[in-house]
């Protein structure tokens, strides 16, 4: 287990804010066009599905830690992002939710030996999965997600700055 | 649907944050006597404890408005407080997630019409479950806990001034 892997897990609420600095509601909200290659949904649409998708995978991670080989359950974030009126929510206020999250349960994973990062969960979809997979795959989500935001910025002319 | 639910779910991290208010760290990782009848975990377990489940319980909430009677496991909270190093965590972030997560979620259940709050869910254990229903346990939740926590502030001879 690369303990730089929990670093980066830890720094990510950081780096969400800093991609969505300087934005003003109304960008947050610009839906992209069909076909532009950018993503379909909108800043705050991205913003809060990482929120929902981080909690949910944090509540997996916990379970794999403290149960044995745990089932775990996919969900639908198409629906989630739907339904869950993103649009009316506070963005800047989801970023802290999941800064917060990201710290106290990356002090979690600092406690842990290398070998819990093997332990495993039994995923509807994805099948056997590990704790350290999901680590990954939290810090991967989250850059990738990051990409598209940096894309819609730049369409909406307020590029970001190094 | 009574609305004063939601502002009483909103309040919950007002009131634990309350709660604990004057407690040293000595205090709140303090070990009940098995006997005494204050319940067993310390006041941090507690603590630490009622984040874990509030956030899963949003999740539970979040799957309920969002998909059609979306499956819901339960899971193991007393393997939860023994596997995630719940005295090595800070009950300070972990009571601003709490607080901070139910003022989001508050503004999502503030916008769904009455008829939400029949939307269901099926718990492996508990059958049948509305979202009107989990949002009362959330509420209860912290109430149950707290009247224990009451307890152990006057065993530590630092009972809660009004």
């Amino acid at each position: 287990m690369d303990r730089k892997l929990i670093d980066d897990f830890e720094a990510a609420g950081a780096k969400l804010r800093r991609v969505i600095g300087g934005l003003e509601k109304e960008h947050l909200l610009w839906v992209p066009p069909p076909g532009a290659g950018i993503g379909r949904w909108t800043i705050q649409q991205v913003v809060l599905h990482l929120m929902d998708d981080e909690l949910i995978w944090t509540a997996r991670m916990k379970m794999m830690i403290a149960e044995d080989n745990p089932q775990i359950l996919g969900f639908d974030e198409s629906k989630f992002a739907a339904r869950l009126h993103s649009e009316d929510q506070d963005a800047e206020l989801a970023v802290r939710i999941l800064d917060i999250n990201r710290r106290l349960f990356a002090a979690v994973l600092r406690k842990l030996p290398d070998s819990a990062f093997a332990r495993t969960g039994r995923h509807n979809d994805l099948g056997v999965i590990t704790l350290g997979q999901s680590v990954q795959w939290t810090n991967e989500h989250l850059d990738h997600h990051s990409l598209y935001i940096v894309m819609k910025r730049d369409r909406l002319g307020k590029p970001l700055k190094d | 649907m009574d609305p004063k639910l939601i502002d009483q779910y909103e309040s919950g991290g007002s009131k634990l944050q309350k709660a604990i208010t004057g407690l040293s760290s000595q205090d709140l990782l303090w070990v009940p006597p098995p006997d005494a009848q204050i319940g067993l975990w310390s006041i941090q377990q507690v603590v630490i404890h009622l984040m874990d489940a509030d956030l899963i319980g949003t999740n539970r909430m979040k799957s309920i408005i969002a998909e059609d009677h979306p499956t819901i496991l339960g899971y193991d909270e007393s393997k939860f407080a023994a596997s995630l190093f719940y005295e090595a965590q800070n009950a300070e972030s972990a009571i601003g997630l709490l607080d901070l997560n139910r003022r989001q979620f508050a503004k999502v259940l503030r916008k769904l019409p009455d008829s939400s709050f029949s939307r269901t869910g099926q718990h492996n254990e508990r059958g049948s479950i509305t979202l009107g229903q989990c949002l009362q346990w959330r509420i209860e939740h912290i109430d149950h806990h707290l009247n224990f926590v009451f307890k152990k502030r006057e065993k530590l001879a630092k009972p809660l001034k009004e």
